[in-house]
């Protein structure tokens, strides 16, 4: 993909069409001549003004205009905002009419923020919130996702950043300045430092991936035996017919994903073929992808009927942390056999769904709610602290191992670099500037 | 004169290098200088090297440099800083004889092929075609013509000495400034700002009570900083350690304000880690006392240098703030200290051969780029004076020390790129790859490419020589003696029991294995001389921080080989913040790996500028097709 970043881009910012009003914005070095080009006077900066828009002497509609002068804006460049009526020709008309002038691109999805980062206007982190929000879906996502636009990880790793650069300092300090009575204190006592960043690294990233799964949504596989009503839950739980359904032990073959909102999180559930011994080589392959799907799921939502064997339950090793044994087809069965220790229902009749909804809403919250709220969404942030974490924990082995000073140096110069990706380089002003601010340094 | 070839105006530490360097290419080359009794004058302390400063003396030793010679024929005290830390982060440092060492650099550049020494004030630079320079004017009238000027104005360009209230124009104290070469840079176009320094008084040694002073001797036996060296011969001595008291605390806040840096008279910026005096006492008002190294100015002279208390107070305020000093207490002031302010060039202004972007053939080196050392001076001053030596040979002038090669390299892409805040001086800290760059391993990284250029005497060239073959050698032997962990185990020399032969190389670089430990394993060791057997050690001891930095290093060559178009208008790239444009239009950096390292470039900015070189080349390449 290539992009020029010459060009001045626009797009409709707002969403489906036939609505009251639409915004299209533009953003660039020729946003400003937007108004010449659509025959209306800019106003005063950053203040809205009620203009017609031409081409020529074509009217094209009535709409509201912003104009953010640069660096003052979303993406740092000169933006226009155009608030005009949300119908399918109004929107044509004025793309067209600007397009035409030449100059001006569709942007590419997220070219806005895109830009907005390449100007400094936010950090990485940022913009990435700023995704997460748009794609939301779930009212914890939206939690999640403004709370990272609102600098939850850019604060929390600034202050390890902080911390990371005071270690790294003082280490250069004691190998830098050998005559400026450095104590060697100050090295050992360093030990310390490293222990409390290396705790609130871990603290960090020992979320239980929360973040990421609330981000990508929490798995829960439908598995047991062919027949047992996997298909029909799925279904139930997703109100819409994902599966086929049918008498036929083994209909479904491959592996059925559907999104539900479960208590404000999301959750990707699939249903999946029924697990036997078969020897129909697609059946076979299907039962595979099955145990795939439910090994790297969060849970397992396990579906019994009264024929299963007593066996297969055994077989699956059900953790009641993270696994939900549930009975179907209880109609089936005479009132008094039904076990008390299973949950127990009935899809055919609708018996005990809320308790399954329940059980498996009590499963996700185990799982999702935590002291404090995850500040890691994604893997990326995820590798960079686990590297920097770990040349920390290299560092803080080699001085408590006595190793020398320039070796301590080097795991802790890899560790800033490492949390750089997330926060910003480190560079060796940060650690000069901490040098000669806490050390009486020179001759 | 028509045969002159490479002038260097100035005859400090980065003026002596430059001339000799060129020299040394078989270049004609004229040292200019105002008195040339002051050629090699150490204007500062009287010591050489140091964390960092020692590197950089080794690395111009490696290229055949005068520094660590003269250092160690005038050496009276040798010491190497972190002996108790590793290899990497040791350096060796000497108090000199001053005048001895002035001594043996004049005697080097008299008798230095090629060479001629002239006594002038040069008043300005002619440039007759457009943006080269063709020769200098001295204040006689007289025009010297030359193919490449090296500039070496040291602290003389527009020099104010600030000694309590008063204000003296000159260069050095009792030297006169140079005014009329600041013009000359203002009118080429070059950007000129002020720094700060400062020396403290000078004191007479018989006045000073030793016996109640802490002495510090140096190394026995003293190790030499030229690799060429093999004996000092210098009678050794020591220097000594007080301390300043709350009393001369007191002193000092009582009369801050007849101190021309917190008067406001100064607007230079002085260095951070080379503090006044009165700055330590304001900055860290906690502490009660400040180290003072009380250093000898040489064998046949009274003259103490009290490292520790540069300052510009009153003379009056001085004597009665040194008085108060242990030890002290009847000193008598030679010279009061002072501080200078002087005009410097932004070095962004330069090449990484230190050649100006504005004018070909021009180049300079040393204070005027915004440094601060004789160390970084003359480290500049050889790589200057090697490169006006090319332009004069009609060759491309292109000798560059990477980052990874060495501390010079740091330096001078540390001022290419970055803008200066407070004069710059070397740390190990600012070079990323420090575990490599050794004091001991200068010439094993540089004098090759030295003997490649022909800045390399063949004496230095095939004592370099024999020396590599004898470590290659002792690295084979090593390498060849190898044992199971097994049978390591049964020697009590743990290691992971993972079947792989650990090798008497790997094992010597081991914390816990000791040099005789090895001995008794493997006799044959013992055949290895001690000097080679301590590089082997070295070596082995980072070989695998080595072996993990060589990504980085592949890296950052590789953006470095990424050369951007001459002239290449970074205005016109788009999508870069104004921030980043402006920091790209004020380095205007020859390479993307430079661009990167530019403060305020972002990973971002500098894909988009890989983008657009690409861009291009295949658009240039597209009309070179069509057309």
């Amino acid at each position: 993909m290539s992009q020029n970043f010459e060009d001045t881009i626009l797009a409709l910012a707002t969403g489906s069409l036939h609505a009251a009003t639409a915004l299209i914005r533009i953003s660039g070095n020729a946003a400003s001549t937007t108004a010449n080009i659509l025959g209306f006077k800019l106003q005063k900066q950053r203040l809205a003004s009620v203009a017609i828009l031409k081409d020529g002497e074509r009217k094209l509609d009535e709409a509201l205009v912003i104009f953010f002068k640069g660096p003052r804006s979303y993406t740092g460049e000169d933006v226009m905002e155009l608030h005009v009526h949300g119908g399918r020709a109004v929107i044509e008309a004025v793309i067209n009419t600007l397009q035409k002038q030449g100059g001006f691109r569709i942007a590419e999805p997220g070219e806005f923020t895109k830009r907005a980062v390449l100007n400094g206007k936010m950090d990485l982190t940022k913009a990435e919130g700023i995704n997460d929000l748009i794609q939301a879906e779930t009212e914890a996502q939206r939690v999640q996702s403004f709370a990272q636009v609102d600098g939850a990880l850019s604060e929390i790793a600034f202050g390890w950043r902080e911390k990371a650069i005071k270690i790294a300092a003082h280490v250069e300090a004691y190998i830098d300045f050998p005559d400026e009575e450095i104590p060697e204190s100050t090295l050992t006592s360093l030990g310390d430092e490293m222990s409390v960043l290396i705790r609130d690294i871990e603290k960090g990233l020992n979320d239980g991936r929360r973040g990421e799964i609330l981000r990508e949504g929490f798995r829960v596989a439908v598995i047991g035996p062919p027949n047992a009503g996997k298909s029909t839950l799925v279904n139930w739980l997703s109100k819409r017919p994902v599966s086929i359904i049918s008498e036929q032990p083994g209909t479904t073959r491959d592996v059925l994903e559907a999104s539900l909102d479960l208590g404000g999180y999301p959750v990707i559930i699939a249903d999946t073929a029924g697990l036997r011994a078969s020897t129909d080589p697609i059946e076979n392959e299907g039962i595979k992808r099955a145990q795939e799907w439910a090994k790297t799921a969060n849970s397992r939502l396990i579906l019994l009927e009264p024929s299963t064997e007593a066996g297969f339950l055994e077989r699956l090793k059900p953790n009641p942390e993270r696994d939900l044994v549930v009975l179907n087809k209880i109609d089936l069965l005479p009132r008094d056999l039904k076990k008390e220790e299973t949950l127990a229902i009935s899809l055919k009749d609708e018996i005990g769904l809320d308790k399954l909804l329940n059980g498996l809403k009590k499963i996700v919250s185990k799982r999702m709610v935590g002291k404090e709220p995850p500040v890691i969404t994604r893997t990326r942030h995820r590798e960079a602290l686990q590297s920097c974490l770990n040349s920390i924990k290299s560092a803080k082995t080699a001085l408590l191992l006595g190793e020398e000073p320039e070796i301590v140096a080097e795991e802790l110069r890899a560790s800033t670099k490492s949390l750089g990706r997330v926060v910003g380089a480190v560079d060796v002003e940060d650690l000069l500037d901490v040098v000669f601010g806490d050390f009486c340094i020179g001759k | 004169m028509t045969e002159t070839k490479v002038i260097v105006i100035g005859g400090g530490h980065a003026g002596a290098e430059a001339a000799a360097a060129s020299a040394r290419l078989g270049v004609p080359t004229v040292l200019i200088t105002q008195k040339k009794e002051t050629i090699g004058e150490m204007s500062c302390n009287p010591a050489i090297g140091g964390l960092g400063k020692g590197h950089l003396v080794r690395e111009i030793d490696a290229l055949d440099g005068l520094m660590a010679k003269a250092a160690d024929a005038s050496g009276i005290q040798f010491r190497v800083l972190n002996r108790s830390k590793g290899p990497a982060v040791r350096g060796p440092r000497i108090q000199a004889d001053r005048d001895l060492y002035k001594e043996a650099v004049q005697q080097t550049l008299f008798q230095q092929d090629n060479l001629s020494i002239m006594e002038a004030t040069v008043e300005d630079v002619v440039c007759e075609k457009t943006g080269v320079v063709t020769g200098v004017v001295l204040s006689s009238g007289e025009k010297v013509a030359c193919s490449a000027l090296v500039l070496t104005t040291g602290t003389f360009l527009r020099g104010v000495i600030h000694l309590g209230e008063s204000k003296t124009p000159a260069g050095r104290i009792g030297d006169e400034p140079s005014i009329g070469l600041a013009l000359t840079l203002e009118k080429f176009g070059f950007a000129l700002s002020r720094l700060k320094t400062g020396t403290p008084p000078r004191l007479d040694g018989k006045t000073i009570a030793w016996g109640s002073l802490l002495e510090q001797n140096g190394d026995c036996p003293p190790e030499p900083l030229s690799y060429l060296t093999d004996e000092i011969q210098n009678e050794q001595r020591s220097c000594f350690i007080t301390n300043t008291n709350e009393t001369t605390h007191a002193i000092i806040t009582k009369n801050l304000n007849k101190s021309p840096i917190y008067s406001g008279q100064i607007e230079g910026v002085g260095p951070r880690y080379c503090p006044s005096i009165e700055d330590k006492v304001v900055r860290f008002a906690d502490k009660n006392k400040h180290q003072i190294f009380l250093e000898p100015e040489g064998l046949n002279t009274d003259t103490v240098y009290p490292n520790g208390i540069s300052t510009s107070l009153p003379a009056d305020v001085q004597e009665h703030l040194v008085r108060s000093i242990a030890g002290l207490e009847n000193v008598r002031i030679i010279r009061p200290g002072y501080a200078i302010e002087y005009d410097h060039v932004d070095a962004r202004e330069l090449k990484h051969t230190l050649e100006t972007k504005k004018m070909a053939g021009f180049f300079m080196a040393g204070q005027i780029t915004g440094t601060t050392g004789y160390e970084e001076a003359a480290g500049q001053g050889l790589i200057a004076g090697i490169n006006a030596g090319l332009v004069a040979l009609a060759k491309e002038p292109n000798f560059i020390i990477d980052r990874a090669e060495g501390y010079l390299g740091v330096m001078i892409d540390d001022l290419v790129t970055k803008e200066i805040k407070e004069p710059y001086r070397m740390f190990t800290s600012r070079a990323e790859y420090r575990l490599q760059l050794r004091a001991d391993n200068a010439d094993i990284r540089l004098t090759e490419k030295g003997v490649r250029i022909g800045c390399v005497s063949e004496y230095r060239k095939g004592r370099f020589e024999k020396k590599r073959s004898n470590i290659e050698k002792a690295e084979d032997t090593l390498k060849m003696l190898k044992l199971s962990p097994s049978a390591l185990s049964k020697l009590g020399i743990a290691v992971n029991q993972d079947g792989i032969k650990r090798s008497a190389h790997e094992l010597l670089g081991h914390r816990d294995i000791g040099k005789e430990r090895l001995l008794e394993i493997w006799p044959e060791v013992g055949q290895i001389p001690q000097q080679y057997l301590e590089l082997c050690r070295n070596n082995s001891m980072y070989e695998s921080y080595v072996r993990r930095q060589e990504a980085d290093i592949e890296a950052y060559r590789k953006d470095e080989n990424l050369v951007f178009p001459k002239g290449m208008d970074f205005c016109s790239v788009g999508g870069l913040s104004n921030e980043a444009r402006q920091a790209l239009e004020t380095v205007k950096p020859q390479t993307l790996g430079q661009a990167a390292r530019i403060p305020g470039i972002t990973p971002a900015a500098a894909i988009i500028l890989l983008r657009h070189v690409r861009a291009q080349g295949r658009r240039r390449r597209h009309l070179q097709g069509s057309g």
